[in-house]
């Protein structure tokens, strides 16, 4: 046990600058949005003691509801068609045409490049009066879509966006367990009389499911909290459409200056993001992996 | 030789031989088809980005309504938007911030994840828990009361509220962790046969080693914090503190505003990022893939 402790001694120089970070601005934080969701925080008076106050008033909220659902719509959306698209990307990043080495690099370029400069170039692409989209639809006479602007549509246009932002990753990652599979159940399929489409959808898709996975938990639990595009594309407007719980928590806290109701809005986001680990916990407990 | 047994023999060889041709016929036409495709696929990620520096060198008034191409290539426009705004303190900001952080990651992780790959000690367990912990803890719930904590220190618009909050990284831990359990025992004992001390031995060869994983790690961390937007966003209500990413985000309002500057802004903030990407794509592309790991 002395030994041990020494040892302990000895380990503790190389821990504690990262643990010295975490407890400053993760465990403490953790702590203090806990203890401020009960009570009344704002910037100008000391916090008093407020209970369940703000988790009754959440609870009875509609826009929090609406966010909720908004929010919802948004993850799985955005999850399907990057799970989807990704691993067509995949299959077709990993044929070797002469224009494969552009695609590989059109397709992860925006990964690389910032909200802010994605919101712009966007805001212009799909402007509403006169962007070039609705300017090109305008050829087929068409009339000019409200991508951020019409309450029906703009969550589809934020969608579109964040696909296009953050498909690069998934596409990646399905091409590098494309090259991770082995050829021979395939090729054996293949002479065994399997048409193409049999061989991908009864042997490559199946084997490809970890990849899969990843992805989706990648994609969910990195939407459910992302908004930072609905930030500079639509402030969660028009009439509240694109009001992402993530952009509701931070107009509360520092536009209304709720810091109570805001951090009780924290902690419902922190336990719906750990029950979405907790089932990626189970999930990969059952094993998709075929090897 | 009769003319019937020549065409009996051409019919032999045209049966033998048209398989494996039309296979040939329809693998490239696969290949042309996957080639148009993947062409089709590409301009539709590029176009946006072609829309922007097109219309970065347009005037005002032709930027909605002229043709695709501008009638007169205005340059101008960038420098006008590097002078609408403090570009080069935002550019400065973002360099200064992303490379101490970057640095400071690496360092971190590195003594962390040797500590936790090369020593036995008690208490491990729970430390390496504390250690990961911040993984499963989402950086949107902390906004509230990290914000309070740099105002309480009195941080609010300063380099230490950009900074210190991203010291460490426990995906770093994590990542530099699994890299260096791969390396052998071997090396270790022959360092230490030579006299190395513990410290000696990461930095003049367990880093070394594996400077793939250090390398992966610094480029996702600087271009995290290269492209951070809520947290300095918040933090940051002075000029001379803001970042590039901060500084660009005030010019999302088009309506009202002359377009083209905007676009050429935008275009120059883009600009060394896509020059890095396109010289060391394969890295970008290696290390984000190895991120994915962690999923």
């Amino acid at each position: 046990m002395s030994v041990s402790l020494r040892r302990l001694g000895q380990a503790l120089p190389y821990l504690l600058p990262a643990l010295v970070v975490f407890g400053l601005f993760t465990y403490y934080p953790l702590w203090n949005v806990i203890y401020m969701s009960f009570t009344d925080a704002d910037f100008l008076r000391a916090p008093n003691w407020v209970g369940l106050d703000n988790y009754t008033k959440m609870f009875n909220a509609q826009e929090f509801w609406a966010s909720l659902t908004i929010t919802t719509i948004f993850a799985v959306g955005v999850t399907a068609l990057e799970v989807v698209l990704g691993m067509m990307l995949g299959f077709l990043m990993n044929a070797k045409t002469r224009v494969t080495p552009l695609l590989r690099a059109a397709v992860f370029a925006p990964v690389v490049i910032s909200v802010s400069a994605t919101a712009i170039l966007w805001l212009f692409f799909l402007n509403t009066q006169a962007g070039p989209v609705n300017r090109a639809l305008a050829l087929f006479g068409i009339p000019p879509i409200g991508w951020f602007t019409d309450p029906k549509i703009a969550l589809l246009g934020v969608i579109v966006v964040a696909v296009w932002k953050g498909v690069g990753l998934p596409a990646v990652l399905y091409l590098s367990g494309l090259q991770g599979i082995s050829r021979e159940l395939e090729e054996a399929a293949i002479v065994d009389g399997a048409n193409r489409w049999q061989v991908a959808s009864r042997i490559t898709i199946p084997l490809l499911a970890p990849t899969t996975m990843v992805v989706f938990f990648i994609s969910l639990v990195g939407t459910f909290q992302s908004y930072g595009l609905v930030l500079l594309l639509t402030r969660g407007g028009p009439v509240g459409s694109t009001e992402l719980l993530g952009y509701y928590i931070f107009e509360n806290a520092f536009q209304f200056f709720q810091m109570g109701y805001a951090s009780a809005l924290s902690v419902a986001l922190f336990v719906l993001l750990a029950l979405l680990a907790w089932m990626q916990f189970k999930v990969s407990e059952r094993r998709v992996h075929y090897q | 030789m009769t003319a019937s047994d020549k065409s009996a023999s051409d019919k032999y060889r045209e049966r033998h031989q048209s398989k494996p041709y039309s296979r040939r016929r329809a693998a490239a036409r696969a290949a042309w088809l996957q080639g148009s495709l993947s062409l089709l696929v590409s301009l539709f990620f590029v176009l946006p980005l072609l829309f922007m520096l097109l219309g970065a060198f347009k005037q005002q008034r032709e930027v909605f309504l002229g043709s695709f191409i501008p009638e007169q290539w205005v340059w101008g426009n960038f420098l006008e938007a590097w002078n609408g705004a403090p570009f080069g303190r935002y550019f400065f900001n973002s360099l200064l911030v992303s490379i101490i952080v970057t640095v400071s990651v690496v360092l971190t992780s590195s003594l962390a994840a040797f500590a936790f790959s090369r020593m036995q000690f008690f208490g491990k367990g729970l430390l390496f828990i504390l250690a990961l912990g911040p993984l499963m803890i989402p950086g949107d719930v902390l906004l509230i009361p990290n914000f309070i904590t740099i105002r309480q220190f009195g941080w609010q618009n300063s380099y230490p509220a950009l900074i210190v909050p991203f010291l460490a990284s426990a995906f770093g831990i994590f990542l530099l962790r699994q890299a260096f359990l791969k390396t052998s025992q071997e090396l270790e004992d022959a360092s230490r046969i030579d006299g190395a001390t513990p410290l000696q031995f990461l930095f003049r060869i367990l880093m070394p080693v594996n400077a793939p994983a250090l390398s992966a790690l610094s480029v996702l961390t600087f271009l995290g914090i290269w492209n951070a937007l809520v947290w300095p966003y918040i933090a940051i209500s002075k000029d001379e503190f803001r970042t590039v990413q901060v500084g660009l985000a005030s010019f999302t309002n088009l309506e009202g505003s002359n377009v083209p500057v905007v676009l050429a802004a935008t275009t120059l903030v883009i600009l060394p990022v896509m020059v890095v990407y396109i010289f060391a794509q394969k890295w970008f592309i290696d290390s984000a893939a190895s991120s994915g790991l962690k999923g």
